[in-house]
């Protein structure tokens, strides 16, 4: 085996400011770029198709609320990491603080739907008739989102960016300037995952629950936002494995990355199942006649398929593969299950989300019996192939830009890690300061 | 190098010990604490040299954002509810449900843009102050920089040098 050298501070420095721009081919870049451009134009035909069908938006809902999951989820590995100290997380920060880029696509996405939602006055839903709801309200709270994922993230890359400047203008790293940015980083995280967790219960109620006359649930919010953390913890594993291989950040990204992330996935898939399993119980022993649609609907009737891969990818799956030590301790095993883990959300919120579409319509009597299953049709799949492309592009071209590894961060890891004999063996000694 | 005129001065170095030397050896030269700044590539422990921790107001930025944002969410809902009273179907003229919706918005709007405000003012951005500056420092060197040092130059070189500085830099 070829000899690896150790990590050092200049070295890294070195190594990563090289890598800016070097990730993503150009022709990928194309390929998305083309895909996006087609998904816009796909929206564009729906939207000047009118907004009824009310049923031909339930893919499109889906699609913003799978991307809200995955890509808006993951800036908060980024903060919950942060505040927790986790110094095996510090190579997969700024492949999580990138997620944020994801608000570029997902606002002008929620607000097209806003504006095909049906007449809300006198409909059950959080707002009341309250003017300016849900349309301004919710735009509003997504624009507030997107901004603070896009601020942390601009504020974590100003000293690498500062790097290739190398003006004092830019970053001298003064000791107040380092207090301010770590100390800013925590605080805007934490505003971010307050609103996170606001716009995930704005899109499942406008979006979804209030167009299901009959929907009454506390548990469906929280519900969608901790499965969105878990989809957005997945999403950060998995573009890390991608980096890791495609990136050339094998040495960046060793195990102690995807063994402490795989701990919160199985915690996260837990809880997964809490929320499934209380929603199913308070509609099954409910039994209403409300209740029983609803069972109807999203668990045993057209979208049965839907519902039992959904439990079956996020909890069942990864419960049963990261219990065993051989697979959470490895590289290869948390990414494969956090590969399941998007799959399972992307189904869940077709699930969620095609289904109540396809009851959406104007106030009257409450249903009794869910309509068939509703497939995708072209304009469908281009919409959602063209959301996810987009992503993908803005992902690839903001690491043009910063450095896939946020390089002071990393840096601090290596100045406050060594490796100590201990007995007859090396440990790694790491350091935390108060 | 020449350094006659010149306000502030900066030492590089290359090992950490060296510059909680280099800050002992200034303060007992008597230059004032808060004229000597470590510039380094990546947070250092607080502490770690020596430094006494400068203190900064980043947290009262939220605070302040979060007041304005909850005044400016009363007056939306409250104050335009009072302000034109339409009783609806014997409803309460107040629906509170949706008013710490919008509350909420309002709180973490004022909020959130305080707190980037904060960290860009208490960074103190862009840095203009004209200090000495070199790039070996986004490399792993570490700086010594000793502002107001106007008439005191030699004694700050000297004190740098004796710590073990590589190089000197005065603008």
């Amino acid at each position: 085996m070829a000899h690896v050298e150790p990590l050092t501070r200049a070295g890294t420095t070195h190594d990563l400011t090289g890598r800016v721009g070097r990730i993503g081919s150009g022709s990928a870049m194309l390929v998305l770029g083309i895909l996006a451009l087609a998904g816009l134009i796909g929206l564009i035909l729906k939207v000047m198709s009118g907004p009824v069908p009310l049923n031909k938006w339930g893919y499109t809902a889906a699609a913003l609320a799978f991307l809200l999951s995955t890509g808006q989820g993951m800036p908060v590995v980024a903060f919950a990491t942060r505040l927790a100290k986790g110094y095996w997380a510090l190579p997969l920060r700024r492949a999580a603080e990138l997620g944020a880029v994801t608000g570029l696509v997902t606002t002008p996405l929620f607000i097209v739907l806003l504006f095909q939602l049906p007449d809300f006055f006198g409909r059950p839903s959080i707002w009341f008739d309250w003017p300016g709801g849900p349309v301004l309200w919710d735009s509003v709270a997504m624009i507030l989102l997107t901004f603070t994922g896009l601020a942390m993230l601009f504020v974590s890359s100003r000293p690498d960016r500062a790097l290739s400047t190398q003006q004092a203008s830019d970053w001298p790293g003064t000791g107040r300037q380092w207090d301010v940015l770590t100390a800013g980083l925590v605080v805007l995280g934490a505003f971010y995952l307050m609103m996170l967790v606001f716009v995930h219960m704005y899109v499942v109620s406008d979006l979804g629950m209030s167009l299901v006359l009959g929907w009454r649930s506390a548990i469906i919010p929280p519900y969608h936002a901790v499965s969105g953390l878990q989809a957005g913890l997945a999403t950060t594993l998995l573009v890390c494995g991608a980096l890791r291989r495609f990136g050339g950040l094998r040495r960046y990204f060793g195990l102690d990355v995807f063994w402490g992330a795989s701990k919160l996935l199985l915690g996260l898939s837990l809880l997964f199942f809490y929320f499934t399993w209380s929603e199913l119980l308070t509609n099954w022993y409910g039994r209403t006649a409300d209740e029983q649609f609803l069972l109807d609907l999203f668990m045993f009737g057209p979208y049965t398929a839907l519902f039992i891969s959904s439990v079956l990818l996020n909890f069942a799956l990864p419960l049963a593969l990261l219990i065993w030590n051989p697979i959470r301790v490895s590289v290869r095993g948390p990414i494969f299950v956090a590969g399941l883990i998007l799959l399972g959300n992307l189904i869940d919120r077709l699930r969620i989300f095609v289904a109540s579409w396809s009851v959406a319509g104007p106030l009257g009597p409450h249903r009794t019996f869910a309509p068939p299953a509703q497939y995708p049709d072209a304009l469908d799949l281009l919409v959602f192939v063209g959301a996810v492309s987009a992503v993908t592009f803005l992902y690839l071209l903001a690491l043009r830009f910063v450095p896939p590894i946020a390089i002071w961060e990393f840096k601090t890891g290596l100045l406050l890690t060594a490796e100590r004999p201990y007995l007859k063996t090396e440990v790694a000694v790491v350091a935390k300061p108060q | 190098m020449a350094i006659s005129g010149a306000q502030a001065i900066l030492g590089l170095f290359q090992e950490p010990e060296q510059v909680a030397q280099a800050l002992d050896a200034l303060r007992a030269a008597g230059f004032a604490s808060r004229d000597l700044k470590t510039l380094t590539d990546s947070p250092y422990p607080e502490g770690a040299f020596g430094e006494e921790p400068e203190k900064h107001r980043l947290f009262v930025f939220p605070f302040i954002g979060a007041a304005c944002g909850i005044a400016l969410g009363l007056l939306i809902t409250i104050g335009t509810q009072l302000a034109y009273p339409i009783v609806t179907g014997g409803k309460p003229l107040l629906s509170i449900p949706p008013m710490i919706n919008v509350m909420y918005e309002g709180t973490m709007l004022g909020a959130i843009m305080f707190t980037v405000a904060g960290i860009i003012f208490e960074s103190r951005l862009p840095y203009l102050t004209g200090t000495p500056y070199d790039p070996r420092i986004s490399e792993g060197y570490l700086g010594v920089l000793v502002t107001r040092a106007s008439g005191r130059l030699p004694e700050a070189e000297r004190a740098l040098r004796d710590a073990g500085a590589v190089d000197i830099v005065t603008k």
